[in-house]
């Protein structure tokens, strides 16, 4: 039944497309076949966009997408959180802004732009703090929003999805289920954080020359190989780990502390706490889960990487090798000066010095499996509306207008935020704006890599600052020597008892 | 006085008056008051009366007590220095040579940008590049004399000896107020004991410094209350974080972290009127022994 009103839909977009049926025959026949208004717009829009109408389509799209609804007031837009305020991202997201406002000309949007997130975290308190709240929060990474989420800052978007018929399935599942924080919500509830606004997940990027110079066969592109383990990763590593006089780890007379070059590096520990099946919290006992095996076992593998194979820099090395890089940009440095033969990489850094003018060919292969699961990191950014914004209503056309008309976000996404966009119809956007303007690096295994993406590595739980404060600080401690073994059950009491705090104060939804 | 005088005094002394109650008493005794409250900060509607529950919590608070321990560790170091450093300026700049307003100047340039103890942002950030470990001033200069590159903030064991280091880039306030003392020292009796074969190193430590000593007092408090509350240049050099592994998690930035990453800002009220109350005990200590080593014209030593 749903293929065939999918098919009638393809048919209808291609007439459309051709123009061989009216922008009028085109919406009516797919409100015909049971599509929401919004759906319809977003098809519209898309098709209009394709045929590079951009302007008549913002326009028709917008009056579909937000029903026409007669909106008026000021929207505040808090703009801090990662990404967003560069030079380059700014004209765009005012371009969006100012054809909304023409649309709706009873609406001001303004910008309130923060240099960094952690001064944007402080202002976004002061102002709900000092009663007056930014009305949207856009973008805001999942770990910002799991801050601030029980802390009854944003609106549950939940109702005003339900209301206006918006699709979420029309996203990158990943996003719709993160923007759900089924750790907070509870798992069955259709509350939402926020829409996602642009996402990104890790791949691993290696340094082509560094492994033909050692013979070895570049790791697999596809995430479905069940042979790239995490082992495998570490034999890799130490194949392509060598020291001052040339000797790998293993060979007789091998200095761990005059390495010239890792095998891996700006790998992140808890990806493989992931893989290895470990977890911070369970929401159905209400506890913290840094004592279990799995936990133990998969910090302790991504300290041994350090400590007992020597094939990726502990912090100290990190930071005496990487100084020429700057402050927070160490490992930045070493890759790029082919001291690191495999990193992880975010799709975000493709375009960062990470990934751009790197004085060598690398490629691009699938995370390694863990025992347990295929981990990635998923970093989504979503756009949230302030529960105590005093402009609800138009807040969320304005959030609808960004995040859902497709035409939109894919400017929104790729042209500003330089991410991938979260709409399934636009998630290609990234790819082929990347390998147009870096034919030589292939995106699509970032964009395969989707599936073993999870929001675990941001997900909230209760107390969460202090609680990750806590792991951040432990996870630390082992990477520097200390026994996971030891470390973490001390962690997972620690855990617990601020846990177990959090719910004499606060109630979940 | 008569009844208008009076008016007339109170009219111009009422700008400050009313900007102190607002700005300063108010907010003091609004944290007094949140102090003994869990008062979430951002929804208040929830705040609750909690008494003495925020203090019994921060004698139990590990990370409250290292954050202690850096910051006295910082203030053992960085108050001696100043002190010492700010006197030693102010005597080479107290001598009658040619150019030198030029020097007291430019020593003293440094506090116009970044205040007392270095505490600006800006000068902050200026120090995070003299810091860098490959391309920065300081291992510059170590190369020069031969000595090997150094972390600084990037090491656990020097980023709060290079804070220290930091914050003497606001010895010219203790300077010019040295210099001050300096040039109002009654020079009969400086003369008195070089005409008695008083060596320099005695006159310094028999004459100069005893007459000095209540400007050392009052340095001494004012460092000391300085090195307490030190704040802006471990949240900029360490980005927040107090770190590496929180060897630079001062006492300010833990409150901070209270209030704004935990959002618990009763806690965090309770934190600051507890270090109220150690400057206060600490500076009761300082002037209960001043008695034995500050010595004031005209009274007894």
């Amino acid at each position: 039944m749903h293929r065939r009103r999918d098919e009638r839909v393809d048919t209808l977009t291609e007439q459309f497309r051709a123009g061989e049926i009216s922008r009028r025959h085109f919406i009516g026949g797919l409100l015909g076949l049971g599509l929401s208004v919004g759906s319809a717009g977003s098809l519209l829009a898309a098709c209009s966009s394709s045929k590079g109408s951009s302007s008549a389509s913002a326009a028709s799209t917008t009056s579909a997408t937000t029903g026409v609804k007669a909106v008026q007031g000021h929207v505040q837009i808090l703009v801090g959180f990662g990404t967003g305020n560069t030079p380059a991202q700014i004209p765009v997201q005012q371009a969006l802004a100012d054809a909304f406002t023409k649309l709706h000309p009873g609406v001001t949007i303004d910008f309130l732009r923060i240099p960094s997130s952690n001064d944007a975290k402080t202002k976004l308190t002061v102002l709900i703090a000092g009663g007056t709240p930014p009305d949207l929060i856009m973008p805001m990474g999942l770990y910002g929003t799991s801050l601030f989420v029980d802390q009854n800052v944003f609106l549950d978007l939940g109702d005003l999805i339900k209301r206006d018929g918006l699709a979420l399935d029309g996203f990158v599942p990943v996003t719709a289920d993160a923007i759900r924080v089924p750790n907070y919500y509870g798992t069955s509830s259709t509350a939402a954080i926020g829409l996602p606004v642009g996402v990104h997940v890790h791949a691993l990027a290696y340094n082509a020359g560094l492994l033909q110079k050692a013979g070895v066969t570049p790791p697999p592109s596809s995430w479905d190989d069940a042979t790239w383990t995490y082992d495998k990763f570490a034999q890799l590593a130490s194949m392509l780990t060598v020291d001052g006089k040339g000797r790998r780890p293993g060979d007789a007379g091998f200095d761990a502390k005059s390495v010239k070059q890792f095998g891996a590096g700006h790998f992140f520990r808890e990806t493989i706490f992931l893989g290895y099946g470990g977890k911070y919290y369970d929401p159905a006992t209400k506890q913290a889960q840094l004592g279990t095996d799995a936990s133990i076992k998969g910090i302790q593998f991504a300290a041994d990487l350090v400590n007992k194979m020597h094939v990726q820099p502990s912090m100290t090395q990190t930071a005496a090798l990487g100084a020429g890089g700057g402050q927070g940009n160490e490992e930045q440095f070493l890759w790029r000066a082919g001291q690191l033969a495999m990193i992880d990489m975010c799709s975000c850094d493709i375009k960062s010095p990470f990934g751009t003018d790197v004085p060598f060919d690398f490629g691009a292969a699938a995370i390694p499996a863990g025992p347990a699961r295929r981990f990635t990191f998923l970093n989504l950014d979503v756009g949230a509306i302030t529960q105590a914004s005093k402009n609800r209503d138009a807040a969320w056309e304005v959030l609808k207008f960004f995040a859902v008309d497709p035409a939109n976000e894919r400017k929104l996404s790729f042209d500003s935020y330089g991410a991938f966009p979260p709409l399934k119809i636009n998630n290609d956007a990234f790819v082929q704006g990347i390998k147009s303007s870096l034919p030589k690096t292939d995106p699509a295994v970032w964009q395969a890599g989707f599936p073993s993406a999870s929001p675990d590595n941001e997900a909230w739980f209760p107390a969460f600052s202090e609680v990750n404060t806590l792991v951040g600080k432990t996870f630390d401690s082992i990477v520097d020597g200390a026994a996971a073994d030891q470390a973490m059950p001390k962690l997972q009491t620690d855990a617990q008892a601020k846990i177990d705090e959090w719910f004499t104060t606060h109630k979940l939804p | 006085m008569g009844r208008r005088q009076r008016l007339v005094a109170y009219a111009f002394v009422s700008p400050w008056v009313v900007g102190f109650v607002a700005f300063t008493l108010g907010p003091m005794l609004l944290s007094l008051v949140a102090s003994f409250t869990d008062y979430p900060v951002l929804h208040a509607a929830d705040t609750r009366f909690v008494g003495l529950a925020n203090y019994r919590t921060a004698l139990g608070d590990h990370v409250l007590a290292h954050s202690l321990v850096v910051t006295l560790l910082y203030a053992v170091m960085a108050v001696p220095a100043d002190l010492a450093v700010g006197l030693a300026l102010a005597l080479v700049l107290n001598a009658r040579a040619r150019g030198v307003s030029v020097f007291r100047t430019v020593f003293f340039l440094p506090v116009m940008i970044g205040g007392a103890g270095g505490g600006s942002v800006a000068v902050a950030l200026l120090w995070v590049w003299i810091f860098q470990p490959r391309f920065g001033l300081l291992n510059g200069l170590f190369g020069l004399v031969g000595l090997p590159p150094q972390l600084w903030v990037a090491s656990t064991r020097l980023v709060v000896p290079s804070l220290v280091i930091m914050s003497m880039w606001g010895v010219g306030r203790t300077m010019l107020i040295f210099l001050a003392g300096l040039q109002g020292l009654d020079r009969d009796v400086l003369h008195a004991a070089e005409m008695d074969g008083a060596s320099a190193f005695r006159r310094l430590f028999r004459v100069t410094l005893p007459l000095l000593s209540p400007l050392l007092l009052f340095n001494l408090v004012l460092d000391l209350i300085n090195a307490l509350q030190t704040f802006t240049q471990t949240y900029v050099v360490t980005q927040g974080q107090g770190g590496p592994h929180d060897a630079s998690l001062f006492y300010m930035l833990y409150l901070f972290r209270t209030a704004f990453t935990d959002f618990k800002m009763g806690y965090a009220s309770a934190l600051a009127w507890i270090l109220f109350a150690i400057t206060l005990g600490l500076t009761f200590l300082i002037f209960r022994t001043a008695r034995s080593w500050v010595f004031y014209g005209g009274g007894p030593r």
